[in-house]
């Protein structure tokens, strides 16, 4: 009898441990899932990828808005700061970062920037760092995530000119030279 | 008798295995259809894209909103059901009838069953707050059919279930405070095949 419980309550001590891991993990490995996706299309890391508007063949990311344009920099900064320069349309824009637990722990949309184009230097957690500009400078908490910008398609008619705007934007590696 | 035993903790394991992450799947799937503010039809929470979201909420926010933004930047209702309750079902029309939402741009996007976009003739996916016809007093109605319609009609799926998603970006401070009396947009089936 004493055996039994025993059983029962260690599958049950290790099913609550397998539950709260498969959702702690959830986030982290769908994040780690669209790096392969985006591997498997020859993407790499700290490169800003600009997206066609979506389409009912787009299979990117769940629950696309097709009112946007997206672009995409899966971002690493383990070994020195990135630099994101956008210029802004006069539509709703934002740039928004994720972290690579999903968190989003930064936006910026057009009419809180100060600038146009936008400069911002994307930091690794507890990184020094010297700053080349004026960027404005974002601490990321986790090694690797997402940066998104945005761009609203208020006229389909404009497209042509969005899309130019959207492929100003860039998302690269700066040389530190620490 | 080892070996007896070591069958013993991989059945144990492999059970526990099996219960966590079903379970943890089927939470992670229901919470995506429930979530905790619901006006009428409509479904959202206050922590989407925050900081503060709790592991549960994370991942589901993660299976159905992935990069969603905090609720000053946008706020994101999802409907899978109409007012009565019922699942969205692709056989069935629907017309969703409502006003303008205070917001700088909102839209609705219709989802087939997988939550991407509904392939039709027309690449037609959304409305926006721009491109609805609307009537004197400025309120509209989006006809969800796979029929044809002359205004407004919003393509839907073929087959299994399908959903909605409105999304106001800047939103006004009396509709992000204020997320449970929104007036959003009545969703109410017409008739089904």
């Amino acid at each position: 009898m004493r055996k039994w419980l025993f059983r029962i309550l260690a599958t049950l001590a290790l099913a609550v441990a397998f539950h709260v891991l498969t959702v702690m993990a959830f986030p982290r490995a769908i994040m780690v899932a669209l790096s392969w996706k985006g591997k498997d299309l020859g993407q790499s890391s700290n490169v800003l990828y600009h997206q066609p508007r979506v389409t009912a063949e787009s299979r990117a990311v769940v629950r696309p808005s097709p009112d946007l344009l997206y672009s995409v920099c899966a971002y690493d900064v383990s070994k020195g700061p990135l630099r994101i320069s956008a210029s802004v349309p006069d539509t709703y824009w934002s740039l928004s970062f994720f972290a690579s637990n999903t968190d989003n722990f930064f936006v910026i949309n057009d009419l809180e920037v100060k600038t146009n184009p936008v400069d911002i230097l994307l930091v690794g957690p507890g990184v020094s760092y010297k700053n080349p500009g004026n960027a404005k400078v974002v601490t990321s908490p986790s090694k690797r995530g997402v940066a998104l910008i945005r761009i609203l398609i208020t006229d389909d008619n404009r497209i042509k000119e969005l899309t130019k705007i959207q492929r100003q934007a860039s998302c690269s590696p700066v040389d530190q030279g620490l | 008798m080892k070996r007896k035993h070591l069958f013993e903790v991989l059945g144990i394991v492999l059970v526990a295995l099996v219960i966590g992450v079903g379970s943890a799947v089927w939470v992670i799937e229901s919470l995506s259809k429930v979530q905790t503010i619901k006006d009428g039809a409509w479904t959202t929470h206050p922590l989407v894209g925050s900081v503060q979201a709790n592991m549960y909420l994370r991942a589901t926010i993660a299976r159905i909103a992935l990069f969603a933004l905090g609720r000053t930047e946008a706020l994101y209702y999802n409907a899978f059901t109409d007012e009565e309750g019922e699942p969205l079902r692709p056989e069935c029309d629907y017309i969703i009838e409502g006003g303008d939402l205070p917001a700088r741009w909102w839209s609705i996007t219709a989802y087939d069953k997988d939550h991407f976009l509904i392939p039709n003739a027309l690449n037609r996916y959304s409305y926006n707050m721009k491109n609805l016809r609307r009537d004197e007093q400025g309120r509209y109605k989006i006809y969800l059919s796979q029929t044809p319609k002359d205004l407004n009609w919003l393509p839907s799926a073929t087959e299994g279930t399908m959903s909605l998603t409105l999304r106001a970006y800047n939103p006004a401070p009396a509709l992000r405070e204020n997320m449970r009396n929104a007036s959003l947009p009545k969703i109410t089936k017409v008739d089904c095949r």
